[in-house]
């Protein structure tokens, strides 16, 4: 890399990639607008939630904070391994931060292999409390004011892995539908800059 | 929950919203049990503005690291803390401003306005 050349921390979406099965998401029509050109190709009439990331990843592009997903970095790609992989995008890109986007009806098994790899790395840059934000919808969790707990309601997912991330330490970003999600998205890419490495 | 646009009409409009940014503005994260008895809020108005504060990226929901998650019925629950983002404490510095100028032209005109827009502005 060029001396003098800033680099900018990368913000790396990640979460699950298809939809539980018999489980089809209700996508808003202006969402479909913004979709990557590739679900099309799928023949799938419902984006998958790795479509929804590329969403994602696009609006921030648009707020001028670079951002990815796993998928679209295929070609710096030298691992074998997919865990391999996810931990050079790490130093590669390099990323700065993480959106982990969690809809409700998911496969979260890409979710619950991420997590862990971060939990692996709790506390040393890029991984800390400031950088790390879950954005689960309605119906994935919820939390009680008067316990001041967060509870994943949603059905299936793995405790095991549940317990592990809170050594993490990260931050909530609740949402309902998929304008709202963008919207938060938007905002939270815009005011919370990544910490500097 | 429809989001408004405008985080600092939100504010200006919503009292509990306010309240809890102004607590939380120093930075600290806080346990929501904590904000609600300061504040003195019913745990439902406190969900519904923390809510809104955090879908509008003022207020985030913490898990802070390390934190001991608890077993619930079939599930795992993790304790949660409340804390102002950057965008919060900027917004909330605005809000106050507006709120102090409209506090003082209130006060000002408060023999001819109406009693429902003095009693919000000029609590006794």
């Amino acid at each position: 890399m060029a001396a003098g050349v800033k680099v900018v921390p990368v913000i790396l979406v990640i979460g699950p990639t298809k939809w539980r099965s018999r489980y089809r998401a209700r996508i808003s029509p202006e969402i479909e607008a913004s979709l990557p050109k590739w679900w099309h190709r799928r023949g799938d009439p419902v984006p998958w939630p790795v479509d929804m990331r590329a969403c994602l990843a696009d609006a921030l592009r648009k707020e001028h904070q670079p951002a990815t997903i796993m998928e679209a970095e295929a070609q710096r790609r030298t691992s074998p391994l997919e865990t391999g992989f996810f931990l050079e995008l790490l130093e590669k890109l390099p990323v700065g931060r993480f959106f982990a986007f969690w809809p409700r009806g998911a496969n979260p098994a890409g979710l619950l292999w991420e997590f862990p790899l971060l939990v692996e790395r709790a506390g040393t840059p890029p991984v800390t409390p400031d950088t790390v934000h879950v954005f689960p919808q309605d119906g994935v969790g919820d939390w009680d004011p008067e316990t001041g707990l967060f509870e994943f309601t949603e059905k299936g997912y793995r405790t095991t892995y549940q317990r592990d991330i809170s050594r993490c330490g990260f931050q909530i970003w609740r949402w309902s539908d998929y304008p709202t999600l963008i919207e938060i998205v938007r905002r939270v890419g815009r005011y919370a800059p990544p910490v500097k490495r | 929950m429809q989001l408004e646009k405008d985080p600092l009409g939100y504010l200006l409009r919503n009292k509990a919203g306010f309240a809890i940014l102004e607590f939380l503005n120093d930075g600290k994260a806080r346990p929501p049990r904590e904000v609600r008895h300061t504040l003195g809020l019913h745990p439902q108005t406190l969900k519904e503005a923390v809510d809104h504060l955090n879908g509008l990226g003022l207020v985030s929901l913490m898990v802070p690291p390390g934190s001991k998650p608890r077993r619930v019925g079939r599930g795992v629950a993790l304790p949660i803390e409340l804390r102002v983002t950057r965008s919060g404490q900027e917004v909330f510095q605005l809000a106050e401003e507006v709120a102090s100028d409209i506090r003082s032209r209130v006060r000002r005109h408060e023999k001819t306005l109406p009693a429902a827009t003095v009693d919000r502005w000029l609590p006794a």
